[in-house]
C-alpha cells in the first residue's frame, strides 16, 4: 500500500481539498492500492516518515525538508491541484513516484 | 399558493441536517455531477452536521460542569463554551440561505474583474462561510437581509483588494509566484496597522529573528491532542476536581480536540463538488488574463514564524480569559488564533517578536468580540437546530474572526452613529493600509540589520522537487499505449508518460523500502 501525505494549516480545508482531488483522479483511471491523507502542519514532523508522497501546498520548511531528504519521500509540489492549474503536472509527479516505488 | 408555502415551509422545518443536503444534492446534479457523486456529496454533508453536533455536545457535556465550578471559585462567568472556527463553520454552513453566497462571491469577483478593478481570482470557496457568518451577524442586529448581503458584499470586495496588496508580499514570503490569499482574517491588519507604525521607534523591533529553533522545541505543544489534554487537565485542577476526575476530563478535552478536525474534513469532502464547479467556471472566463489566484492561508504556513506566535499565545489567552473583567469565553477548541497570526504575519513580514507583542495586545479584543457575539453564535446554534444549549449555557468562539469589521458595520446599519463612524474610520484605515502595503519594502529586506540571516530562513529556500526524476521512469509503460485520442487537450508535461494509460494500476504492494 502506498501512502500520501498532504498537510495544510488545520488538516481540514485545504489539505481536504486537495486530497480529494488526488483521490478522484485515482478513481477516474482506476488507480488503486494508494492511500491519501490530510493532515496540519503541526503534526507534520511527527508522521511524515510513515508516507511516501509528501504533496505540499506550502514550501516544506528545512525540518519538513530532513525528513524528506532522511526518508527518501518523495515530495511534491501540490499547489498545481490546488488552484486548478495544470493539475496534470502534479498528477505526473505523484504517480512517477510511485512507480519508482513499484520498480 | 398556498401548496407550495406548504412544501417549502416542510422542506425548511426537515431540519439542517436533512435539507442542506438536499440543496446540496440539487446543486450538484445541475453542476452535472454523476448521481454516485452527488448522492455521496448531499449525504456526507447531512453526516458531517451530525457528526459536529455529536462533538459539540460531548464538549458541551464535559467541559461545561467544570466551567462552572471553576467561575463559582474564582468569581468568573466563563458560561460561553468555545467550539471554535471549526464548530462555527459548521453550524454557519447549515444555515438555509448559505448557497446563496457562492454566486454573490462569483457575481462581485466577476464584474471587478472584467473592470480591472482587482487582478485577484478567488477560487477558495470554502471561505465562503464566512461571508455567510457576516450576513447572520448583520441580519441579528438590522433584521433586514438586504443590510446582510450588502455588508456580505462590502466584505468581498475588501478581500479582493487584500488580495492584490498581499500579493507581493506572499511572493517574497513563500517564493511561490501569482498566488495571494484573499483572507478575510487578513484584514485584521488594519487594526494592527498603527500599533505596527508605533513599533518602528522600538529598535529591537528593527532586527530579524530566527524561529526555526524555537519552532522544534514548542512543537508538541501545539497539537490539537496534546493542547486538548493540558487544557483538560488545568480546567479539572481549577474546578477543584479530584486527580482522577482530572485526568478523566483531560481525555475526553482531548477527544473533542482530535475530533473537531476529522468532522471539518467531511465538510470539505461534501462541498468540493460546488467549489469545484465554481472556481472551474470563474478560471475558464478568465484564462489568459494575468491574474492572482487567491487561495486560502495555509500557503502560508510554511513559515515558522506564524506557529511559533500561536502556541506562545496559548497560555496568552487562557490568562486574559481569566483575568479580564466581563469576559464569559472559555478558551478550548479556538484556541490557536488563526485570526490574528495571518494578518500579523503578512503585515509585519514574518518578524516573530512584532507578532508576538501584537497577538499579546490585541487578545483581548478577541476575547471581548467573543463575550459580545456569543449570543448570536448561541442564537444561530439554536435556529438551526445543529447544537443544543442549555439555558444559561453559551456557544461561542474565543478568536472571533474579524470582531472589529463585523461589529461596526453591522451596528452602522442599524443607524448607531458611533458605529457609522468607526466604520469610515475603518475603512480610511484600509485605505491607509492599502497604500502603505504597496509602497512598504518586500519583507525579506525590511529588516536590514542582518540580511542574511532572513534570506537563509527555511521557508523561502527553494526545495527541489522530483523534477529530476520524472523522466526516467516513463519507458516501461509504452506497452498498451493509444495515443489516438489524447494528444489534443492534454496539457505537455515535462514527462512522456501518458496520463490515460494509467487506468487500472495498483500500488498494493509497494513500499518504498523495499530492497
Amino acid at each position: 500500500m502506498a501512502k500520501i501525505i498532504v498537510a495544510c494549516g488545520s488538516g481540514v480545508a485545504s489539505s481536504e481539498l486537495v486530497v480529494k482531488h488526488i483521490v478522484d483522479f485515482f478513481d477516474d483511471h482506476h488507480i488503486t492500492g494508494v492511500e491519501v491523507e490530510a493532515t496540519d502542519f503541526k503534526k507534520l514532523p511527527d508522521i511524515l516518515a510513515n508516507y511516501d508522497v509528501y504533496v505540499w501546498i506550502a514550501r516544506p520548511n528545512e525540518e519538513i525538508q530532513q525528513i524528506v531528504d532522511q526518508h527518501r519521500i518523495a515530495s511534491v509540489n501540490g499547489l498545481p491541484i490546488f488552484t486548478g492549474q495544470n493539475p496534470e503536472i502534479a498528477y505526473m509527479e505523484i504517480i512517477t513516484a510511485l512507480k519508482k516505488m513499484q520498480a | 399558493m398556498d401548496v407550495l408555502k406548504t412544501i417549502v415551509n416542510y422542506v425548511l422545518n426537515l431540519g439542517a441536517p436533512v435539507f442542506v443536503p438536499l440543496i446540496m444534492f440539487i446543486i450538484a446534479t445541475i453542476a452535472g455531477l454523476k448521481l454516485k457523486k452527488s448522492v455521496m456529496a448531499a449525504l456526507t454533508l447531512g453526516v458531517a452536521f451530525s457528526g459536529m453536533t455529536l462533538v459539540v455536545n460531548y464538549m458541551m457535556d464535559s467541559i461545561s460542569p467544570a466551567a462552572k465550578a471553576m467561575s463559582k471559585i474564582f468569581h468568573l462567568s466563563l458560561n460561553a463554551i468555545d467550539a471554535g472556527w471549526t464548530g462555527v463553520a459548521a453550524i454557519t454552513w447549515s444555515y438555509k440561505s448559505a448557497f446563496l453566497f457562492f454566486p454573490l462571491l462569483l457575481a462581485i469577483n466577476f464584474v471587478m474583474l472584467s473592470f480591472n478593478w482587482t487582478k485577484t481570482l478567488n477560487v477558495d470557496m470554502w471561505n465562503v462561510w464566512n461571508k455567510i457568518f457576516t450576513y447572520v451577524v448583520v441580519l441579528y442586529f438590522t433584521h433586514n437581509a438586504f443590510y446582510g448581503f450588502l455588508v456580505a458584499g462590502i466584505q468581498i470586495v475588501l478581500e479582493l483588494k487584500a488580495g492584490d496588496m498581499w500579493q507581493r508580499h506572499i511572493e517574497d514570503l513563500t517564493g511561490m509566484p501569482g498566488v495571494t490569499v484573499p483572507h478575510f482574517i487578513t484584514l485584521f491588519a488594519v487594526l494592527l496597522q498603527p500599533l505596527n507604525k508605533l513599533l518602528d521607534f522600538i529598535p529591537a523591533m528593527n532586527r530579524p529573528f530566527d524561529s526555526a529553533a524555537l519552532q522544534k522545541k514548542i512543537g508538541i505543544f501545539g497539537d490539537n491532542t496534546v493542547m486538548g489534554a493540558i487544557i483538560g487537565v488545568l480546567l479539572g485542577f481549577g474546578a477543584g476536581y479530584s486527580v482522577s476526575k482530572s485526568l478523566n476530563l483531560a481525555v475526553q478535552a482531548a477527544t473533542a480536540m482530535t475530533l473537531f478536525p476529522m468532522i471539518s474534513k467531511l465538510f470539505m469532502q461534501a462541498l468540493s463538488p460546488i467549489a469545484d464547479a465554481m472556481s472551474d467556471f470563474m478560471k475558464k472566463h478568465f484564462n489568459g488574463r494575468e491574474v492572482y489566484i487567491g487561495l486560502d492561508w495555509p500557503i502560508l504556513a510554511g513559515r515558522n514564524e506564524l506557529w511559533v506566535t500561536v502556541v506562545i499565545l496559548v497560555p496568552i489567552m487562557l490568562i486574559f480569559a481569566m483575568i479580564l473583567p466581563g469576559n464569559t469565553v472559555l478558551p478550548f477548541a479556538g484556541i490557536i488564533n488563526l485570526s490574528f497570526v495571518v494578518a500579523a504575519l503578512l503585515l509585519t513580514g514574518a518578524n516573530l517578536l512584532r507578532m508576538l507583542v501584537l497577538g499579546i495586545i490585541t487578545t483581548p479584543i478577541f476575547l471581548y468580540g467573543a463575550t459580545y457575539f456569543a449570543p448570536i453564535i448561541t442564537n444561530l446554534a439554536k435556529t438551526t437546530g445543529t447544537v443544543k444549549v442549555r439555558a444559561g449555557q453559551q456557544l461561542s468562539w474565543s478568536t472571533f474572526e474579524g470582531p472589529d469589521f463585523r461589529l461596526f458595520f453591522a451596528k452602522a446599519f442599524t443607524g448607531e452613529w458611533w458605529a457609522i463612524g468607526l466604520s469610515v474610520l475603518w475603512l480610511l484605515g484600509f485605505v491607509w493600509l492599502y497604500l502603505d502595503q504597496n509602497k512598504a519594502k518586500l519583507p525579506s529586506q525590511r529588516y536590514t540589520a542582518s540580511n542574511a540571516t532572513i534570506a537563509a530562513t527555511p521557508a523561502t529556500k527553494q526545495p527541489q522537487p522530483t523534477t529530476d526524476t520524472t523522466t526516467d521512469t516513463s519507458l516501461d509503460d509504452l506497452d498498451g499505449l493509444d495515443f489516438g485520442q489524447t494528444t489534443k487537450d492534454k496539457v505537455s508535461t515535462k514527462n512522456t508518460t501518458n496520463i490515460d494509460a494509467l487506468d487500472g494500476m495498483d500500488f498494493g504492494q509497494v513500499s518504498k523500502n523495499k530492497k
